[in-house]
């Protein structure tokens, strides 16, 4: 067992493949791959796609609350279903995608511990059907800017010494990877990090062998012990887009306990074009 | 095709992908890839009296990166090297249909841009030889 500071957000592969015909669960596939649903997936799940589904067709920004709402009646998501969320890439959108649902008010969020990969490693069962739920009448609530930070917030934080957690690679945070030959990385007009920022990769919080979360524990020594970052600290956590520190947002905020966590969507992308942004390199 | 005909040639070429393999002798390689995102191609072109004679990648990555530098490979065999080195996105959006390339736009063409750059490649040493009499 663990003793993660909320373990309810937690759901394991094995509790999962005994209650895939719950009516009160939604499972929900959401992957940096487009095409990895349509591949196969977990028999129920329906496909949230982080671009085409999640962001405002027009405007760089989430889809609105209403569109939230025709979202989750389209999937036959009810206010009080439990929504089960799993993905590729170590759970990287499917923690995007927690933290949206989150930021628009849905109770009943969870991830599958592992993600897509665990799942088929298992040899759990993948299905190509592709389910239909009935609509529903779905009420969100207005956004909750408690876990999202816009630029002008993280520039406040940064002039008053707050911590920022900066979860790229290595490369990334020390500006030699502004992009690879011929290839422009996405946008960013700049490369290093945002002063003051301390460089924990996402990647340090899940074990290498099955994907799983470390336990809280190693994750104490990690984010607390080793970096100095208390439960209590007023924390930024950026990327590249948002989707690998929404993971990161996710481990400090409900497995370590951190109560005042958001994560800076807008991040590298945003950061590394703004004009006259403060920038450090390492 | 219409969409579901489109799918079902992506995820064929995903899963029995075409002319994935190294070239050792190729003569023009360009590697290539999607930072942070951790697609990766290399793209080796046989080119023969400006011929593409035979086109094979290698890499990792998303269905559609693969998939799609998996069906570019079969068409450029016989183009000419000059024709490769102009290709633009309307060559993959021709393939996979515009809706399917605006939702990964990077990853579609990631492929195309390995391909195009192996032939500016082998364009660029052309030239230099020919200004240098094969002494550059």
């Amino acid at each position: 067992m663990n003793s993660y500071a909320h373990p309810g957000v937690l759901v394991e592969t094995e509790w999962l493949g005994n209650h895939l015909a719950d009516p009160g669960i939604r499972v929900v596939e959401s992957n940096e791959d487009y095409l990895l649903y349509d591949t196969g997936h977990i028999p129920g799940a329906v496909k949230i796609d982080w671009f085409t589904t999640l962001q405002d067709p027009i405007q760089r920004d989430f889809i609105s609350k209403t569109a939230f709402e025709q979202l989750c009646s389209r999937l036959g998501i009810e206010n009080d279903t439990t929504v089960i969320f799993y993905g590729d890439r170590n759970n990287w959108f499917a923690c995007y995608a927690f933290w949206l649902f989150q930021y628009y008010g849905h109770e009943r969020l969870k991830i599958l511990n592992g993600g897509r990969l665990k799942w088929l490693k298992e040899n759990r069962p993948i299905h190509m059907e592709f389910p239909a739920y009935p609509a529903t009448t779905y009420i969100a609530r207005d956004p909750d800017p408690s876990i999202r930070a816009f630029r002008d917030q993280v520039l406040a934080h940064v002039q008053k010494g707050g911590p920022l957690v900066d979860v790229r690679s290595p490369g990334e945070f020390s500006g030699e990877l502004l992009h690879m030959p011929n290839y422009p990385q996405e946008g960013a007009m700049r490369g290093g990090h945002i002063p003051g920022a301390r460089n924990i990769p996402w990647s340090q919080a899940v074990s290498e062998s099955d994907g799983t979360f470390k336990s809280f524990e190693e994750l104490r020594q990690i984010y607390q012990v080793a970096n100095g970052f208390n439960p209590q600290d007023e924390l930024i956590a950026y990327c590249r887009i948002g989707e690998r520190s929404s993971h990161t947002w996710f481990v400090l905020t409900y497995l370590l306990g951190f109560s005042r966590v958001r994560n800076y969507d807008g991040s590298w992308t945003e950061w590394g074009n703004l004009v006259g942004s403060p920038i450090e390199k390492s | 095709m219409d969409r579901s005909e489109i799918l079902e040639l992506l995820l064929d070429h995903y899963h029995n992908p075409r002319n994935k393999e190294e070239t050792p002798d190729a003569s023009a390689t360009w590697h290539g890839g999607v930072p942070g995102c951790g697609d990766v191609i290399t793209a080796y072109l046989t080119i023969a009296d400006n011929r593409v004679q035979r086109a094979t990648f290698t890499g990792e990555g998303c269905t559609i990166s693969q998939a799609a530098a998996s069906l570019l490979s079969e068409q450029l065999v016989g183009q000419s090297v000059d024709a490769v080195a102009e290709l633009n996105q309307a060559v993959i959006v021709e393939m996979l249909g515009q809706d399917l390339v605006q939702t990964r736009p990077r990853c579609a063409t990631l492929g195309l841009d390995a391909f195009r750059a192996a032939a500016q490649e082998f364009l660029r040493h052309q030239r230099l030889n020919a200004l240098t009499g094969g002494q550059g």
